[in-house]
This record gives C-alpha cells, structure tokens and sequence, in this order.
C-alpha cells in the first residue's frame, strides 16, 4: 500500500507538470487522480460526510 | 459461459436507452436515489437503469434496488486500490471497460466527492449530469439541478427540497401522479406496535439513552396496549442495553422487544411493514419506514437537515428543535449539545401520544394540554406530497415561524420558477413583529444584490462590445474581466454580511464557473444571460417580500387571512 502511495505521488506531480503547460489529461491520469482521491477518502473513514 | 450470457444481455439491452446512475455515498442516500428512481422504472420500463454503488452501501439493500435497477455495478475500493499501482489502474479499466459496453446515454453523477467526478470524467456516456472532471481537471457541473445541490445542499442551510426531489428533478424524472405508497392510518383504530430505531450516524444526531428510556417509559405506561420494537446494529448494542435495562423499565420489559443486532436490513424492512408507527432519529431507517409505508415521527437533532432528509412519504411528522445554532455543520465544535435538551421527553411523548390514539398531531391539542415551556421550544412539521411541487413540511405547532422558514417558502417558489419554469400557487408565510422587521431590513441587501448583478450585465455587454469593436483592445478586455471579478467579490461579502442571500450568490457563482462556450464571445454573452438571471431572481425575492410585508401591516390591521402568492 505504502508503495502505491509513492508511486501515486510520483504520477501526481508528473500529472502537475502537464497542467501547468497546459497539456490535457489523458485516461491514464484521469484514473491516476480517481485513485488518489479514492485513497484520500478512504483514509478519512469512506466516505466524508459532506451534510 | 456465464460472461458471454451477460454479455447477450447487454447487447441486448443496447437497443434500449440506458441510463446510469452513480450514487458512492451510504446507504440512506442510495435508498433515497432509489425512491428517486422508482416513478422512473414506473414510466419507462423500456429504459434500462443501472447504478454504480459501493458494495459495503448497496448490499444490504440490494433486494429492494433489484427491482428498480436492471444491474448495480461495484466500485469497492477494497478491489480498485491494490497493493501496486499497476494492478489498481488495471481494476479500474476493468470497471470503466465495462461500463463502456453498456453504450450510456445519461450518465448522472449524485455523489458530490472527488472519486465519483472522475469516475464520471472515464465512463464514456452521450450525456453527462451532475460533477465531473474536463481534459484539464476543471470540475464541471453543466446541469442547473446539479449546479443547485452543489452551491446549496452542501453550502447553505436554506435548501428548501428534500434530496429525493432533488435528485428527480436532476434525471429529469416527472411528478408522480399517484404519488404514494404509505397506507393511510385506519381512522379509530389506535396504533398497537411502535418501532423505533433510536440511533443515528453521528452522536450529535441522537439523544443520549437514558432520554430514550424516558420515552419508552412514558409511552408504555400511558398505552398499556402497545409494545415497542428496538432496532439497531450490532455496535449500537451497548447503548441499547444502557436504554433498556433502566430501572424504571423493570416492570415494563415484557412489551419492549429488542431486535439489535439481531437483523438483516430485509429483517428491519419486514418489522417495519408489520409496524402501526415508526420513531427515530434521522438515519436509513427512517427511509425503509417511508418505503414500507408505515407512519413515521423523525426526531431532528444536530447537523441534520429536516427539509432534505425527512422520510419521503405522505405521512412523516418531525420535530426539529428551535435552537438558534440548529442545523450545525458536522465538524462545528459543540460541548454540550442545547438542541438535544431543547426537545423535551415530555413534548415528543405527547405527540407520540397523539399519533397513538389519534393517528395525527394536533398542534391547538398540543398547546391545550401542554405547557408552553416544553412545545415552545420545538417545531412541529408535517409533511406534504404534492404531485406539482413534490415533498414540503407544513408546520402544525403554533409557535411564530421561523425567518430560515420563511426564505424556504420565498426560495421554493423562486427556485421552481427560474429553475423549472413552474409557478407554484402557494400561502405567504405568516410573519410575526420581529420577522417582519428582519425581512423589512433584508430589502436593502436584495436591493444591493440587484445592482451588482446590473454592472455585471453592464461589464459583460462592455467586453462584448470591445471585441465587436474595430480594434479590439486586449486591456479594454481585461480591465472589464477584473471588474466582473470585483463585482463576485463584492456580492460574496454581501452573502457574508446577510447569509440569507447565500443560496443566490452560492448558486450563481457555481454557475458562472461553468459557463458555456468555447470563445470569449459565447462565454461574455452567457455571463450576460447569467448576471441577467440573478437579477430577475433578486427582482422576485424583492418583490414577494415586499408583497408578504404589505399583507402582513394589512392583516395587522384588519386580521384577515394570509392571500396566495
């Protein structure tokens, strides 16, 4: 798990350098960015209650 | 075998339209998608619906989604996030693959989280509702539905819909014409069984036991023919037993049954559908109680949001306490808990005792029999099931309605109007001194507002007219665009300084965030269209208050009834 963290962070920032050129998103990152947000929910307890 | 069997079916199922909904969030929110959803399945049984759910939410219920949803697909954390980043891109393009066999016309999104806007972003479907991801991680809301949840479900405590309406009105789903299932209480004949789910997700939401034992107490020993049924789950156990073994309940445990614990959710469902009336606190089973039909009183504690999530049925009463800080948010910092004490044991157990004999709540019986101390202190609702405008509280207890109350009534109206083109014939809220005086103030503000929304037409009309001009100057431009973003600044601090104009500001702001166009001249003639539209609604706001103000100083004067709208 630790290591899918890394390795998410790692294509987190790839991800950061694309949007700073203005470059679209791929599939590929858009489920990159799925799961990072996934994991950040899990983490709270899934999910947050927003109300 | 079994996959290409499945895979038949869903070539199959592709000649008819399909939509599919994603609902990620807890079991009460899928139960009321699920009410949500039913008059769809009713209308058009050629459509084939699907729904994308969590496995931990959608299993205990998955008896009573079955029969409106043709497929329910899982999305489990627990099998997307794997112990190598390889392995849960895989998962997920498994899911998303197929997904994308199912050829989705309308994909709407009912979660407001950051997972189901992505999620929404990869599953390829003709239409899009509700939150996602565009190619350059903006979130989108394009639907004005949707637009609305997000700026005043989650932003404001003025939402004057309940969630399941909302969610219809986002598929686009039709008022229901034979709208209920709830079986109408026999007139005369008093309610036997009583079971009650006394637990809620959040300790803010629910009393302590020993307020619950007081119930139970009351309650038995003034209707010695009825016995009571206890839910809960298997944490909920401890408590439970705190409540239940109180001395003053010694004599009495022959008619107390508790079943937590003990039961599936289908179980729960059955007892609820052999039930005479049903009492708790917000939570799923308050909604099974709705689905099953049976009478429900919802005590509203905390952060809960009576109008959203009262039970969707023709026949739910609650009591929701008149706490100024009532509804919290639910990481406000609170010690001690005033909305808990301010609904007493005595004033729910006399209109449990109502709903009892009678099978309603008077509230004149109510102050008649009561001391004003205790019903003071609580609204009492009843709720309304109209084919036209959908579920609304009506208050029953007479004390003076509240200004949160009152700006419910205004914004329904206006909402329906600007948002569905629906004119709803509707009462004036009664107005007391004091509220009267509120209102009164708050014309300046709307006022305000107006005029903001005015120089905003008048900036966007500017820009247009630049690039129209001859030589274009880019400056020009921009000096206009900061203005427009001065002007958002300045109707935001407008919404700090009178948070009953929120649910305006909040859903405009949304708006002109997903604004539609691909060149600065479609997105400078749609902030004009938007600017227009705030002023229009600021426009009837204005107006209906002044109009309430005006029949309230006539009524003052002459005491005569409230006039329609």
């Amino acid at each position: 798990m630790l290591k899918t963290v890394e390795e998410i962070q790692q294509a987190i920032n790839d991800i950061d350098q694309k949007m700073k050129s203005s470059e679209g998103l791929a599939e590929k990152d858009h489920i990159i960015l799925l799961l990072a947000s996934l994991m950040e929910e899990e983490s709270h307890g899934s999910p947050r209650e927003v109300r | 075998m079994a996959a290409q069997e499945k895979s038949d079916k869903i070539l199959s199922a592709n000649n008819k339209k399909t939509i599919a909904l994603i609902q990620l969030t807890r079991i009460g929110d899928l139960v009321q998608t699920l009410i949500a959803c039913k008059p769809l399945r009713e209308q058009h049984p050629d459509v084939r619906l699907i729904l994308i759910a969590r496995p931990q939410f959608y299993s205990g219920i998955k008896f009573l989604l079955d029969e409106v949803f043709d497929e329910i697909y899982s999305f489990d954390p627990k099998v997307l996030i794997q112990d190598n980043l390889d392995r849960s891109k895989e998962e997920v393009k498994r899911l998303v693959s197929r997904l994308s066999v199912e050829n989705i016309s309308a994909l709407i999104n009912c979660t407001y989280s950051r997972p189901s806007a992505y999620l929404c972003q990869l599953i390829k479907a003709d239409h899009k509702l509700g939150p996602w991801y565009d190619e350059h991680n903006n979130l989108r809301i394009n639907d004005p539905w949707s637009q609305f949840v997000y700026s005043n479900v989650l932003e404001t405590t003025l939402n004057p819909f309940n969630l399941v309406d909302l969610f219809k009105k986002i598929i686009g789903i039709r008022a229901e014409e034979k709208s209920q299932v709830t079986k109408e209480p026999p007139h005369n004949s008093r309610a036997h069984k009583i079971t009650i789910h006394p637990f809620a997700s959040a300790s803010r939401k629910q009393w302590k036991p020993s307020k619950w034992s007081e119930i139970i107490y009351k309650t038995l020993k003034d209707n010695p023919q009825v016995t009571i049924t206890v839910l809960g789950s298997e944490k909920e156990k401890a408590l439970a037993d705190e409540m239940i073994s109180k001395p003053t309940l010694k004599n009495l445990k022959h008619r107390i049954i508790s079943k937590v614990g003990k039961t599936s959710i289908q179980d729960v469902y059955k007892l609820l559908k052999a039930s005479d009336l049903f009492i708790g606190h917000d939570s799923l089973i308050g909604h099974l109680a709705a689905l099953a039909g049976v009478q429900t009183l919802t005590v509203s504690l905390g952060s809960v949001r009576p109008t959203e999530t009262t039970p969707y049925h023709a026949n739910a009463y609650l009591l929701s306490p008149r706490t100024k800080c009532f509804p919290c948010k639910p990481n406000d910092h609170c010690d001690y808990f005033q909305c808990h004490s301010d609904i007493s044991y005595q004033a729910t157990s006399a209109c449990i005792n109502q709903l009892i004999t009678t099978r309603e709540i008077s509230g004149d019986a109510l102050e008649k029999n009561n001391s004003s101390f205790l019903i003071g202190a609580v609204d009492i609702y009843k709720s309304e099931l109209n084919s036209e405008s959908g579920f609304s509280l009506i208050k029953i207890s007479t004390s003076p309605v509240s200004l949160a109350d009152i700006y419910r009534k205004y914004y329904r109206i206006a909402w329906s109007f600007i948002l569905d083109k629906k004119d709803l014939c509707t009462d004036f809220p009664e107005l007391s001194s004091s509220t009267h005086k509120e209102l009164y103030a708050s014309l300046e503000n709307i006022q305000q507002l107006y005029e903001l929304n005015e120089f905003g037409k008048k900036y966007s009309r500017y820009i247009l007219e630049e690039i129209s001009s001859e030589a274009p100057k880019i400056s020009k431009i921009k000096e206009f665009s900061h203005k427009i973003d001065e002007i958002d600044r300045l109707a935001e601090l407008l919404s700090g300084a009178n948070p009953y104009l929120g649910p305006i500001v909040n859903f405009y702001s949304v708006k002109k965030g997903n604004l539609k166009g691909d060149n600065i001249v479609q997105l400078a003639e749609n902030s004009y269209l938007t600017y227009q539209e705030a002023s229009n609604f600021c426009s009837v706001l204005h107006e209906f208050i002044e109009k309430n103000i005006l029949q309230f100083k006539r009524s003052d004067d002459t005491a005569t009834k409230p006039k329609s709208i």
